[in-house]
Formats: structure tokens, sequence, C-alpha cells
């Protein structure tokens, strides 16, 4: 059953790059969150359309009485990683399902060098496309209004996955519709505010936040490139040890004494 | 004789239907997973991944 090999296989893999990335997480990204959460204030214009409902705007961790946050310290940690291993685990699901899917189609056959182009492509995707027009982001930045640029997000990465899939395996004549794709979020482009990136009052903490700015966006670049080189080197491996196996490709009548 | 050849062209389509229906699935399964991490808009599912929204350029705040 190809469904539940793929879902196994991607709890495997989700949790090995998440724990790598975690541990990237906590000892270099996380650091510059906690900075940036210190310049946060609590008079703050509130965004337009947040979606904390009357809380003190802009501030990381809401604490009206309604809205449950981990405690900071080990417990933030905790769901941190946690979210982590969620995220790893749908990633791999994703990625898992679409090899086998092109491998059962003779398109591809996938080896571990190919798992490192696939890990590529699933950074481009997922990290590298969105962030070309949204940066990452540090607690205490000003942005468009959250739901916009999650629309746009999303966008951008099904627009770059289907590009990127169409101009490596579609025939020679529909390779300009990947250019189209993934063009199309970039022409639509970004939502972005008006007026200035901090909200800061204080020039000093503006220089301070745009310093943390740079640095996270080398640091969660580096971090989240490495997390799928591990997604995409890994993926590959188990993807022909244990996603098609024999068993599996002769379930499917995919097997070549079938097609004899 | 023709019979046996429709029928099995017949398994081989069903075949890749299904092998399509599951992957579909589970990319469904995937995207499913990575909103509720990443896009979720509920406060206590905000707050525990915060973190992890802000590492991976999820749009936060």
């Amino acid at each position: 059953m190809l469904f539940r090999r793929i879902i196994l296989n991607a709890l495997l893999v989700g949790i090995v790059a998440s724990f790598v990335f975690s541990l990237l997480q906590v000892y270099v990204v996380n650091p510059i969150i906690f900075a940036s959460e210190t310049y946060e204030v609590a008079e703050e214009p509130a965004p337009v359309a947040d979606h904390h409902h009357g809380e003190e705007a802009g501030h990381a961790h809401s604490h009206d009485e309604e809205a449950w946050a981990p405690e900071d310290g080990i417990e933030r940690t905790a769901y941190t990683m946690s979210a982590n291993i969620f995220a790893g685990i749908g990633y791999a699901a994703i990625l898992l399902a679409v090899m086998s899917q092109l491998s059962l189609q003779g398109l591809t056959r996938v080896n571990l060098l190919k798992g490192i182009a696939w890990g590529i492509g699933g950074f481009i995707v997922f990290f590298g496309a969105p962030a070309i027009g949204i940066p990452p982001e540090i607690p205490g930045i000003e942005a468009a209004p959250v739901e916009h640029r999650q629309a746009w997000w999303m966008l951008t990465a099904a627009a770059v996955a289907i590009g990127l899939l169409v101009l490596v395996y579609a025939p020679l004549k529909f390779k300009a519709l990947g250019v189209v794709a993934i063009s199309l979020p970039y022409l639509v482009s970004a939502p972005h505010p008006d007026g200035p990136a901090f909200s800061h009052p204080d020039p000093a903490a503006i220089v301070a936040l745009t310093d943390l700015h740079q640095q996270f966006i080398v640091t969660t670049s580096v971090s989240n490139l490495l997390f799928w080189l591990v997604m995409g080197v890994m993926s590959a491996w188990v993807l022909n040890r244990w996603v098609l196996t024999p068993n599996v490709l002769k379930g499917l009548g995919q097997d070549e004494t079938a097609n004899a | 004789m023709t019979t046996q050849v429709s029928s099995a062209q017949h398994a081989k389509t069903h075949v890749k239907v299904s092998s399509l229906a599951q992957t579909a699935a589970a990319i469904i399964f995937g995207a499913v997973v990575v909103f509720a991490v990443g896009f979720l808009p509920m406060d206590a599912a905000h707050n525990a991944a915060h973190d992890t929204r802000h590492a991976m350029a999820f749009p936060c705040h």
C-alpha cells in the first residue's frame, strides 16, 4: 500500500530532518528572535487586520487571558521542536509523494545525488522563492496584513513548485509554461506595508533591529538549506529502500515481468 | 482472448489511477500538516508554532 508507506517514511524523514533543523534553530536562529522581542513595544500602533484581537499588537507571545502560549524556556523550545517535527513530516510527505509519482511514471530514477537536487528544489520552493518577496521576519517588523502575506506565500510555493517540475520533467514545447508559472508570483508581487520597516520610535533600536534582521535572513537561509538537503537525500534513500519496494511495484502492476 | 486483453488493460488503467490517488492523498496530507504549523490563524496554534513560523519564513503576526 503506497500511501501508507509514503506516510510512514515521511514520519522518519521528517523527524530526522527537523532534528537537524531544531539544533540549528535553538543555537543560532532563536537567539535572534529572542533578541528582537526585547525591542518590542506595547505602545505600537496595531497593524491592520492583525489577528490578535485587541491584545497588545506586535507582541510575539500574547499575554491576554484567552490565548494560551507556552512558557518561555524549556516549554517554548519543546513546542518549537514539535512544530518543526510536524512541518518536517508534512514537507516529507509532499516530497516523497511527488518523487514516487514521477518514479512510477518512469520520468525519473531517484538516487542519492538526485536527492541533493530534490533538496535544493524543496529549499527553493518552500523557502527561497517566498523569501524573495517576503524575507524571513523577526518580531517587531512592520508588515502587510498577515492574510495577504500568507496568500502570496502559498501562491508562490505552488506556482514555483509546478514551474520547476514543468521545467525539469515536461516535454520541451511546454517548458516556457514553467517559466511563466515561476514568474507569476513576482508579477503579482508580494504585499508590502507602506512606511518604515520597524515601528520602534528609537533610532538606535532600529539600527539594532536592522542588524538582527540581516543576521536572521542569513541564519534561516543556512538552516533551511541544510534542512532541505537532509530531506532530499534521505527521501531519495527511503524511496528506493522502503517506499517503491518490489512488492509495492508488483501491487501497482509496475514490475518488469508484468509488462512482458 | 479479446476479453482477457481488455480486462488486463482495464486493470492497468485502474492501477494507474490508484497510485495517483494515493500519491495525491499523501500530498494533501502533507499540505494540511504544513498548513496547520505555518498558517493556522488560531492564537494557540500561532503561539505554539511561533518560533518555527519565523524560522521557516512563514508569514507571522
